[in-house]
């Protein structure tokens, strides 16, 4: 149909389309709509082809805005913001596989609450230890360490400090690649003598402390060794109870590096980027 | 809580699933669209001081997480602006293919951001033009071009089913 028409009948069309394509609510005031619209009510051609369009526009617009939303993902937010949530302590984390573990809720706690619940985490750090140490003790000879396991032991232990020293065996060394001027050397001994757990601590330039805790592992110990071969190579995972942390394999051992915050203070520890105290 | 954690967390529960939305059609995986609205909000607070105006949150956000792709971005992988001037209107089929948000996002990926974010939250329809311009930098005039392209380009590969998984729908930059 449109064939027939004449040139400037043409030209018409092509204007007309092209002003009442971008005719949307509440943003009309700056189109010429109604030469537009004039054109439009004696042109079939341009009607069904403006119809037409928007008709796959809106179907265009549900297919975009169609994006699964993971199920715990403003809870992850606040804890990584170090927000309190009531949300968070029922929200598992599951999209970010071996590393995920539950978001806690506990730092939400006060007083006599908090107490018990301190009593409450020293026993289970107890239970923790004990396990860990019949574990160790019992271990087969092939790697069997699973460093997310680890890891998520590492978060339970409410204070690393009353760890046990263990003086057993080689010291893991610090790695290169990570800023480990806050480091307390010596670590500490996690039972197994295998692992080691350094405890850090240092001041933001806003005047905040950050600790964290830095723990190390033969890599031939681990069933499942870190793909990254430089702190921070790879994003920042979000853990349990606020924690942020990053692991790497380097120099034959491997490394998660944890603390209460989020991606922006791990990346503080990118070598000479903090503040000392 | 404080008056900025409390803010922050309006902040988050308003704009989080649009803003990984985004990210996530922005960088079609869902590992980066985690990490870059994470990144958006952490980025939110330290900058906190710099918002004057709570009403420009949103956009705030949308240009934290644009900026922080396109600083992740090294190379091109997507058609050069340029395979975009040769777009007619769609032929005459009037239906969309079959197409799933899969093939949607592979033909996203294959628009140069520049028409790509403005198509995004054209479709997103929380945006109006001015802010689609502001958000992109760039004048109304520009980016109404780049829609204008960038979805007769859409159009016509989503309702032309040869071209939806050709092998030739991405081209060297
Ligand atoms: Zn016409």
């Amino acid at each position: 149909m449109n064939e027939r028409l004449p040139q400037h009948n043409r030209a018409d069309c092509r204007a007309a389309r092209r002003v009442l394509e971008w005719a949307r609510p509440g943003e009309t005031e700056a189109l010429p709509l109604a030469a537009s619209n004039r054109h439009v009510e004696s042109c079939p051609d341009c009607r069904a082809a403006l119809e037409r369009n928007r008709q796959l526009d809106l179907k265009i617009g549900r297919l975009c805005r169609d994006v699964p939303l993971p199920a715990d993902l403003q809870s992850r937010l606040l804890a990584a913001l170090q927000i309190p949530s009531d949300a968070a302590a029922t929200d598992r984390v599951s999209k970010d596989g071996p590393m995920s573990v539950e978001v806690a809720a506990a730092s939400v706690k006060h007083g006599p609450q908090n107490r018990l619940w301190l009593r409450h985490s020293v026993l289970a750090a107890a239970c923790v230890f004990v396990v860990l140490g019949a574990w160790f003790v019992i271990r087969p000879p092939r790697p069997t360490l699973n460093l997310d396991e680890l890891t998520a032991q590492v978060i339970e232990l409410v204070d690393p400090q009353a760890l046990p020293e263990f003086a057993v065996g080689d010291v893991p060394p610090p790695p290169r690649s990570m800023d480990t001027r806050f480091l307390r050397i010596p670590p500490k001994r996690l039972p197994g003598d295998s692992a080691a757990l350094y405890c850090f601590r240092f001041k933001t330039p806003r005047g905040r402390i950050i600790e964290g805790r830095l723990l190390a592992v033969p890599v031939a110990q681990l069933k499942n060794a870190p793909t990254s071969s430089s702190f921070l190579g790879r994003p920042a995972v979000y853990l349990a109870q606020g924690f942020c942390s990053s692991q790497w394999a380097e120099g034959g051992y491997a490394y998660v590096c944890l603390l209460k915050g989020g991606e922006s203070d791990l990346n503080r520890l990118l070598p000479a980027s903090s503040v000392a105290m | 809580m404080d008056h900025r954690a409390r803010k922050l967390s309006e902040l988050v529960a308003q704009h989080y699933e649009l803003l990984y939305r985004y990210a996530y059609r922005l960088t079609g995986s869902e590992a980066d669209a985690d990490d870059l609205t994470q990144q958006a909000f952490l980025t939110a607070q330290v900058k906190w001081d710099q918002l004057r105006d709570e009403n420009c949150a949103r956009s705030w956000l949308f240009t934290i997480v644009r900026n922080a792709y396109l600083k992740q971005l090294r190379l091109p992988s997507c058609l050069p602006s340029s395979a975009l001037d040769q777009v007619a209107e769609p032929p005459s089929p009037d239906e969309l293919c079959d197409v799933d948000g899969e093939q949607l996002q592979n033909l996203l990926n294959d628009l140069p951001e520049e028409y790509r974010s403005p198509l995004i939250l054209f479709y997103f329809e929380d945006f109006s033009y001015k802010e689609i311009a502001e958000h992109m930098g760039v004048p109304l005039g520009t980016v109404m071009s780049r829609l204008s392209r960038a979805k007769a380009w859409l159009r016509a590969r989503l309702t032309t089913p040869e071209l939806i998984s050709a092998s030739d729908s991405k081209m060297d930059a």
